[in-house]
Formats: C-alpha cells, structure tokens, sequence
C-alpha cells in the first residue's frame, strides 16, 4: 500500500490531465456535434450527404485507431503540406480524435432531439416574428437539448473511458503514470487496479451529475394527461 | 494519382499480413460475442432475481466492467494477473498465458455486462400479459423463461445487441496493446515500420466495411424476426 | 509615475520574451523506460547516463534542451515532423535508418545478446531456439533481425513485439516468452537489480550481424540538419573530457565508449 503513496502525486498529476483532456473534447465534441447535427439537417444535398457519411466513417472505425491516425497522421500532414506551422501534441491528437468521435455520434442525438420538436412550435415561433437565431436559441436549442441528455450522458460515460486510449501515443494521463509506475516499481497490479478504482469514482461521480442536469432540463415540462 | 499507387503497392506487399490480421480480429470478435453473448443471459436474469444476494453481485459485475475503461480491464488481466505467483501456478494461468487468449477472454468478460443490461430490458419489456399467460398455463419459472420470456426478450432486444456487436467489433483492436497481431496490431507494426500512416487508414476503411456488413446483417434478422408481427 | 510604470512592466516583459526566444531550445527525443539510460524515478523526474551525457552536450553546445518521451518506434516519424530535433534513445546506426535520417559519429557500443532462464537451454544458436518465443521492442534493430535473418516459416521462432521493453521484461518473468533479445547494456542493468535474483541471466554469446545491428548507436537528427556537426564537436569533447567515462563507470563495469 504505501508503495501507492509515493507515486501518489504523479498518478493524481495523471488524474488532472485525463479530466483536462475529457473536458476539453467533451467542449469541442459538443459544439462540432452541433454543427454536424446541423448539416444533416439541412436541405441542402451536397451538405447533408458528405457529413453524413462522414459521421458514419467515423462510428465503423475503432476509436484506438481514430487517435493512431490522428496523431500520427495529421503530424505528417501538417509537416508534408504547412511545413511544420505548428506541432501536434499528444494532447491535442488526442483531444481531436476524441472530438470528432464525440461529435459523430452527438450529430445523431442532437439531429433526433430537433426532428423531436413539435412543429407546430416552430411555426408558432415564426408567427410570433421570433428571427432565426432567436428561435434556435430559446426554442429549439433547449428542448433538442432536454430530449439528448440521456444519451449525452452515455456518451460522456464512453468519452472518459475513451480518454485511457490516449496513453498508447504517450499521452501522460492516468493509465500512462500508472503504467510507468507498475514497470518502474514491478507492481503493476496494484497500480492498474488504482486506475480502475480512479475511473470508477469518477464515472459514479457523473450519473448524479447528470440526473441533476436532467431534472434541471425538465423543469416545467410535464407530459400531457392522457 | 501517386497516393492511391502507393497505398495499391502497399496492399499488395502487405495484403497477406493484413488478411492475417483481419482473421485474428474476427476471430476476436465472434469468440468474445458467442461467449458473452452465452454469459449475459445467466448474468441478466441474476440481476432480476428476487434473492437479494444474487442480484446485487450480479449488478456489482455489471457495473464493475461497465465503470472502467476496457483497456485498464486488458492490462489488469494480462500484465497485473501474471505478476502473481500464485496465479501463474493455477489452471487459469493455461487462459492467461496467451495474449490471443487473455485478450478473448478479457472481451468476453467485459461483452458480458453491456448485452446483460441490454437482455435485462428486454426482459422486463416483454409485455406483462404474455408472462401472465404463461404462469396461467402452469409452466414451471423455469419453463416459462426458457420458452416464453428469453425468447421474446431476445427479439425485442436485437437491434441493441446488434449495435453491441459492433461495438465490439472496435473494442478488439485494443488488444493490440497486449502483442496480439489483430488487423490493428499488423498495421500498426507495418506503419512504424515505413514512418507512414497508410496502413492505419486502410485497416480504417476494412473496419468501416465490415461495420456496414454486420449492420445489415443485423437488420436482416431483425427484419426476420419481427416478421410475425407485421401482416 | 503610473505611466513609467507600466511602460517599464512592459519593456521588461519584452526583453524577458525576446531573451528567452534568443536561446535556442533543441527538443531531444527519448524514452521514458530505459534504465539506465534514460528512466524517471518515483516523482516522474527524467534521469540516466544519456541524460546527463545529454545536459553535458547542449551545456557544451551553448543550447537549452528540453526531453520529449515517447515510445521508441515513434521517435523517427517525431523527427520526421519536427516534433523533436534529435533523438538521444541508444539508437543504432544502420543503412535503413540513414536512408530517412542523419546520425552523428559513434556515441556508445550496444552489443546484443539473449536473456534467459538459466537452464533453459537457448543459445545464440538459433537451433536452440525453435519453436520458442522471443520478445523485442517494437522499431528496434532487434526486431529487424528476427523479422529478416530468422523469420517463423524458416526457423520456427514465434517472435511477440512490445512497445516498451519493460513489458518485454514483464512477460520474460511471467514465462510467456522464452527469451529477450535487446541490447546487453540495458539486459545488465535489468538483470543485476531484477532478472538474476528470478534466475534469468544472459544466454549465449552476442549477436554479430553488423548489417542489421550496425557498430553501435548515436544521435540522429533530420537530413541535411547542421545540428549533427554541433553534436559531433560535443560527443567528441565529452568522450575525451572524461564526462563519459564518469557516467559510464556510474551505471555499468564495463565501458560502452566506441573504440578508436
């Protein structure tokens, strides 16, 4: 147990770079799952057709591959093509890979959470005199969003236990620490069960984040009596 | 027009490794789904049993390997495992020892508590009336799961289990971090080796297609399935 | 006066930027898991004798580096796209990898050589080892070698490859692979503080094989990079100033300099 202690500090420091790296792709997977929800629903072809298909590449291929491919990838396009203007971190690989994954299958949630809305709110909120923008924002956008929330929280699930992927291209995250440390100290099996024990406090920690985010989201709405 | 020869010229050179992989891996994929597929029903109907006991070790499993990352369960089992004495002195250890074996196993295991959840659903929406109906005809517990409610349960929850298998399916590449040589594992190698990504993006296309594949497979049987219900 | 103040908050953070731009800062890529050339210790710091050899360098090159780990066979495509200027990794020279990068002169020997159970057997003899399992790391010369000179359909060796050669050690212990084959210095730093109280020791003879092995390992740095001529001036000045010889007689009992 106390061989724990002393790498204590560097597998907490593995910790925050795991969050940092969840919450920074959770933050970009949710804003380009809106943007992908929202060409898909477009009714313009050539802009539904090419994300569609984009979206559904990306759920057939694994996510550890996505993370290969955008790490070492991308460094290579960047350096063939824009001559090394700027370096990919494992980070920021990571946190693309990540984001892009999150984002096709967001893109899904987020499509069904619009198709969802009542018409006829829509059309109500036009006779109002309501703009675009106002109707996305106060109409569709909160409602879309009370309907996803369920499936966004299992995607958040899938996301954080995502993020222990990273650590094969060098990420330092959680995993990586505790895999350094297993090797250095010979003990990997203590340090790997640490791990698991880490991301399962942090999971469990999450469902009644997002029950509260659920009950807050439903506010207000009841189902009509039948 | 010279990217696409030179990912043709490398298809040619390494296409044999490549198929080599592409077996391994669905040789993952259809081991770890028969046998937890096996093991999800026993763990599902544990988790509605009345006797307290069973049902909370059996959730207690679920969200065990559900709450971890499946890559932490991998390392766990394949180099956690083997540092013990004792273990490696078990039968377990004839299971261990192989990484294609660890690897399958570990899949399995963590399968096991995705499709049991799954099945636990379809369980409970098996309309009430059909398992009234079969307590009415006097059918043992027993009887009445075996012919009336699994049944059912499993055809209710076909598209669910279908998207498990392909999920799955993306799940096995991870055990290219334990030496097996899944398609994964080969590309990997073979990427390294050329200090390119060609290979990586070409394993990416083969897992596409084959996610297309069991996705209308999974749609055929689910349309098979349910042809009693429509007219 | 809140004027001059400010004026002069922002002259001096200026001046610091452009100072420290003024350094120039050489990433060197290595490893993190490679006692005991280049390992971290319990609080995470990077340590070993390339790292101090390595500190030495860039002091006598006049640079500031920074280390940048990874995994071994990611270390060329990192070069490759300028995420790191060098690689200090005990890389071997070899013709394939002069084909896509640069190295400096000799820097240190890397024999290679079997580990074993003792008892087990296994020779340098690849007739001792068929139809068992050997372990390398993933982009090594090591890996090459079974890969060409001694592959499965000719000599029945099955050959499993891991991306850090701790795993390999893991799995040595554990008996999943019959033998390990890498570099003798890392092997003897591995077996005089683990292997050879678990009764592994070194099987055989080194391998002599100067096509794929190469005569030892040095730094590499991008084609055409004038960084190789500022490196060779240090190599040369810290093997004959006696910093190697320190560090060598530090970490092993033997010497790893390159003859001549």
């Amino acid at each position: 147990m106390d061989i724990l202690s002393s790498y204590l500090g560097q597998l907490l420091i593995g910790a925050a770079v795991t969050l940092q790296l969840a919450f920074t792709s959770l933050f970009f997977g949710l804003a380009l799952g809106l943007l992908f929800a929202a060409c898909k629903l477009s009714n313009h072809v050539y802009l539904r057709r090419p994300v569609e298909y984009f979206t559904n590449l990306l759920r057939g291929i694994p996510e550890f591959l996505i993370i290969l491919i955008c790490y070492f990838g991308l460094s290579n396009l960047i350096n063939n093509h824009f001559d090394a203007a700027f370096e990919i971190s494992p980070f920021a690989g990571g946190v693309f890979a990540l984001s892009i994954v999150f984002a096709a299958y967001a893109s899904e949630v987020f499509r069904g959470g619009f198709v969802a809305i009542p018409l006829g709110q829509i059309e109500a909120a036009k006779a109002f005199g309501l703009s675009r923008t106002q109707l996305f924002f106060y109409i569709q956008l909160p409602q879309a969003w009370r309907i996803s929330l369920p499936s966004l929280g299992n995607m958040w699930q899938s996301l954080l236990k995502d993020t222990s992927l990273v650590s094969v291209v060098g990420l330092e995250d959680l995993l990586k620490k505790a895999g350094m440390a297993g090797q250095f100290s010979k003990q990997p099996f203590v340090f790997f069960m640490a791990v698991a024990v880490i991301y399962f406090l942090f999971l469990a920690i999450s469902n009644p984040v997002f029950a509260y985010l659920e009950k807050q989201a439903n506010r207000g709405y009841h189902q009509p009596r039948s | 027009m010279s990217l696409f020869n030179d990912y043709l010229a490398l298809l040619v050179e390494s296409g044999p490794d490549i198929l080599d992989g592409l077996i391994v891996t669905l040789k993952l994929l259809i081991g770890s789904c028969l046998v937890g597929f096996l093991l999800s029903v026993p763990l599902a109907i544990a988790r509605l049993s009345e006797h307290r006991g069973i049902s909370r070790l059996a959730s207690s499993y679920s969200a065990i390997f559900r709450g971890t990352p499946l890559l932490v369960q991998i390392f766990i089992f394949y180099y956690g495992l083997s540092q013990f004495e004792a273990v490696r002195n078990s039968p377990a250890w004839l299971l261990l020892n192989d990484s294609f074996y660890c690897g399958l196993l570990v899949l399995a295991l963590n399968l096991t508590a995705y499709m049991a959840e799954d099945i636990r659903a379809g369980i409970m929406a098996v309309p009430a009336g059909e398992k009234e109906a079969g307590l009415a005809y006097g059918l043992t517990k027993f009887q009445s799961y075996r012919y009336i409610i699994i049944p059912r349960a499993l055809s209710i929850a076909t598209p669910v289990l279908g998207n498990e298998v392909i999920c799955q399916l993306k799940a096995t590449a991870l055990v290219s971090t334990i030496t097996v040589l899944d398609m994964t594992g080969v590309v990997r190698r073979l990427s390294a080796a050329s200090y390119t990504t060609d290979a990586l993006i070409i394993a990416g296309v083969i897992y596409a297609l084959i996610t297309l594949l069991i996705s209308l497979i999974v749609r055929v049987a689910e349309h098979r399935n349910t042809r009693y219900l429509r007219r | 006066m809140k004027r001059s103040i400010l004026s002069s908050i922002i002259a001096g953070s200026l001046l610091l930027t452009f100072n420290a731009q003024a350094e120039q800062v050489v990433k060197i890529g290595t490893l993190s898991d490679y006692a005991p050339f280049e390992y971290k210790d319990a609080s995470g710091k990077l340590m070993g004798m390339e790292i101090e050899l390595g500190d030495a360098m860039c002091k006598i090159m006049k640079v500031k580096c920074e280390y940048v780990t990874m995994d071994f066979d990611a270390l060329i495509p990192a070069l490759k796209a300028r995420k790191i200027d060098a690689v200090l990794a005990q890389m071997s020279i070899t013709d394939e990898r002069k084909k896509v990068v640069d190295f400096t002169d000799l820097f240190t020997l890397a024999p290679v050589q079997y580990v074993t159970k003792t008892g087990a057997g296994i020779t340098e003899n690849p007739t001792t080892l068929k139809g068992k399992t050997v372990g390398v790391q993933s982009g090594t010369t090591h890996e090459s070698y079974l890969k060409t000179r001694l592959p499965k359909a000719k000599s029945g060796i099955e050959m499993k490859t891991y991306q850090s050669l701790d795993q390999s050690w893991l799995d040595l212990e554990s008996g999943r692979v019959n033998a390990v084959l890498s570099d003798t210095t890392v092997a003897y730093d591995w077996i005089a503080k683990t292997g050879k109280s678990k009764g592994f020791d070194f099987a055989g003879k080194p391998i002599i094989d100067a096509e794929i092995f190469g005569d030892g390992t040095g730094i590499a740095v991008r084609k055409g990079d004038p960084l190789k001529t500022s490196f060779n001036m240090a190599i040369k000045t810290v093997l004959s100033d006696g910093t190697f010889a320190a560090e060598n007689k530090k970490v092993f009992p033997f010497t790893i300099a390159p003859g001549k």
